[in-house]
């Protein structure tokens, strides 16, 4: 991806976010009473403030990239179909760990973003997504005490401490 | 007055074998907590809890400050060798260690990491014993004025840190300043940009910000550029005593910073990514024409660990003085004696100061100890980076997903923390400085609450600001920095 077009994508989520502070406080804050008053009861005045600076901010750039060729250093950053694997991996795995439960679905998210790295020998990346798993469950589930998602199977590792 | 109990009468509590033990454990274990993307000081310390209750108060205390040190050090492993801060207190820590660490000069970053830490943990150790009643006391006259011109002066090091493009770092910083407004208004208790979803009620964790923007970006960035990825030299020198010789140096910016670390680390609701960052900037304006800050100066590691470091010993100025704790992690170690019956403020100092003394040096302790485990240790904690892309990015996708689970058993704060991975990734590839959005939450809502009530309490709108004679120098100190950046970068772009 270009950084002229990472640049543009970025602003155009900025001017989107803008456009939800407005139309939170003309709806939303309005409805509670907290768009007006001062400083105490006003709570929309310091938001609609940055927003505004986001826009100023945001033309300011647009005049530097069109009219001022602002040319910085570092190179552009090309995203390939990895990217696209990676990301669809961690959705179906924050999708489903409620459900499924962290042992289960663990050593398959493990499995595919190694392989989506690059790893070619399936089977001690099999093996090693199951060990890493448990390793890291262990550190939570029993060194720490963190109650990991058990989902649906309702698995977790016996209570040992 | 003088009260040499509080200087002597908890030596022999703090020098026990049982609690120099724990300290020990205590500071390894916080340096393998903080080094792993995910965790963090705080968690190890709530973690911890249950452990400490059975112990003597110096000795919890101790355990658990000695994770606070170990963890606020920790996080510098990863941000040095990975690019990840380990811990959002490491954020400023990469802008000059990752980029020493791609030259090749891993042990030495890491080696001054650690000494940075321990000797600006010893600098705030002095601080907190010889100025605790003085430091307090002045923290303890800041009204609201004060506390907005402060957060007024560490938003102004949002433009600092941003190398490319000061409008671009403001505008990060601007967004960050916008998330940290989602959620309940403090003062009006309603709700503001949450749209209905009562995930949104606290508004974003910032564990979720710092763990998508920093660490789920890099992995991103890591899986775009394998083929022109430099490759990390990690064949460790021996023993880094000679980080003990580079520190001799910098000892000015290693002061100062430690002082800035402990002094904004004793104003409530400030922290070590505060101070991290500020004295980073300080350092920076005060650089000679060779040093390049943010291209693999000693220089800034110094700075941005020394102070973070130096924080842990000033939060727990306000916390052990007046009974405000500083951030969370203090707020842990005060409720710690709590339950054990010490009600920590300036009772503690007349009832019991040799537990007072005994928290002073098991602080010590844990310092002395991170030099040590830094100097020969250091190999080891970085051992995990060895390991090949296919085997650490994984990892360090599944700690990160983890850890932030664990902060709220949420799986909501995963989906922020991709979401803001995603966003991290594309102001990455736009070339926008990430830390600005960090500085940004968490300066947020410290400056809006008290912006707010300095225009309740004053009668002449935005003027108390400069009325009040604190927050007036802490303003003029603000805009001289920006003053001096702004000509800086004109001059610059003359030559």
């Amino acid at each position: 991806m270009g950084r002229n077009v990472a640049e543009y994508v970025f602003m155009f989520l900025l001017m989107g976010a803008v456009g939800l502070v407005f139309y939170d406080i003309s709806t939303s804050m309005t409805e509670q009473g907290i768009a007006k008053g001062d400083a105490y009861q006003n709570a929309a005045a310091y938001p609609a403030t940055l927003s505004i600076l986001v826009i100023i901010c945001v033309g300011l750039l647009l005049f530097q990239n069109i009219f001022l060729k602002n040319e910085s250093a570092g190179s552009d950053l090309y995203f390939n179909s990895k990217h696209v694997k990676l990301l669809c991996s961690f959705c179906c795995y924050l999708a489903l760990l409620d459900t499924v439960g962290y042992h289960l679905l663990t050593p398959v998210l493990l499995f595919a973003t190694s392989i989506i790295y690059g790893e070619r020998n399936w089977l001690t990346t099999f093996v090693y997504s199951i060990v890493v798993s448990l390793i890291i469950a262990f550190i939570f589930e029993e060194l720490l005490n963190v109650v990991l998602p058990v989902g649906i199977f309702e698995i977790a590792l016996p209570v040992l401490f | 007055m003088f009260n040499p109990d509080l200087l002597f009468g908890g030596v022999a509590l703090a020098l026990s074998f049982k609690s120099v033990l724990l300290v020990l454990i205590g500071t390894v274990l916080g340096v393998i907590i903080g080094a792993i993307p995910g965790l963090g000081p705080l968690m190890g310390i709530i973690l911890l809890l249950p452990v400490v209750i059975s112990l003597t108060p110096v000795e919890g205390v101790g355990l658990l400050m000695a994770i606070f040190v170990g963890g606020s050090c920790g996080g510098a492993i990863s941000a040095i060798l990975l690019g990840i801060p380990g811990t959002p207190l490491a954020a400023a820590t990469l802008l000059d260690g990752h980029p020493m660490a791609k030259k090749g000069k891993h042990s030495e970053a890491i080696g001054l990491a650690f000494t940075s830490s321990a000797l600006g943990g010893l600098v705030a150790g002095v601080f907190l014993i010889f100025f605790t009643p003085m430091i307090a006391h002045f923290a303890n006259k800041f009204a609201p004025p004060e506390y907005a011109a402060l957060a007024i002066l560490g938003l102004v090091s949002i433009a600092v840190v941003s190398k490319e493009s000061t409008l671009k770092g403001i505008v990060a910083g601007l967004l960050g300043l916008l998330l940290a407004t989602i959620g309940t208004d403090d003062l009006t208790d309603g709700t503001r940009f949450t749209f209905d979803s009562f995930h949104l009620l606290g508004g974003f964790h910032i564990v979720s910000i710092c763990f998508g923007l920093f660490a789920i970006s890099e992995v991103a960035i890591q899986l775009a550029s394998t083929a022109t990825r430099v490759s990390l030299n990690l064949k460790f020198d021996n023993v880094q005593f000679k980080s003990l010789v580079t520190i001799t140096r910098h000892l000015p910016n290693l002061i100062r910073s430690s002082i800035v670390g402990a002094f904004i680390g004793a104003l409530p609701g400030t922290g070590g990514v505060t101070s991290a960052f500020t004295a980073y900037s300080i350092s920076k304006g005060r650089a000679k024409p060779n040093e390049k800050y943010g291209e693999g100066e000693p220089g800034g590691i110094v700075a941005t660990e020394s102070a973070n470091n130096a924080t842990c010993g000033g939060v727990m100025i306000p916390t052990l003085s007046l009974g405000i704790p500083g951030d969370a992690s203090s707020a842990i170690l005060m409720s710690v004696l709590l339950i054990l019956g010490f009600f920590p403020g300036p009772q503690l100092f007349n009832s019991s100061p040799e537990i007072v003394s005994g928290i002073f040096y098991v602080y010590i302790l844990s310092n002395i100890f991170l030099l040590a485990v830094g100097i020969f240790l250091a190999p080891l904690f970085a051992s995990i980076l060895r390991l090949r892309e296919a085997r650490l990015f994984p990892i360090v996708l599944l700690s990160c997903a983890v850890g932030t689970f664990a902060v709220q058993y949420s799986v909501f704060d995963l989906w922020a923390m991709l979401g803001f991975g995603v966003l991290g990734t594309l102001m990455r590839a736009a070339n926008y400085p990430l830390a600005p959005v960090v500085i940004g939450v968490v300066l947020g809502p410290i400056a809006e609450l008290n912006i707010r009530k300095s225009l309740l309490l004053s009668d002449t709108g935005f003027f108390i600001f400069v009325q009040r004679p604190i927050s007036f120098c802490i303003i003029v100190i603000a805009v001289l920095i920006l003053g001096w950046l702004t000509f800086d970068k004109y001059k610059k772009s003359k030559q």
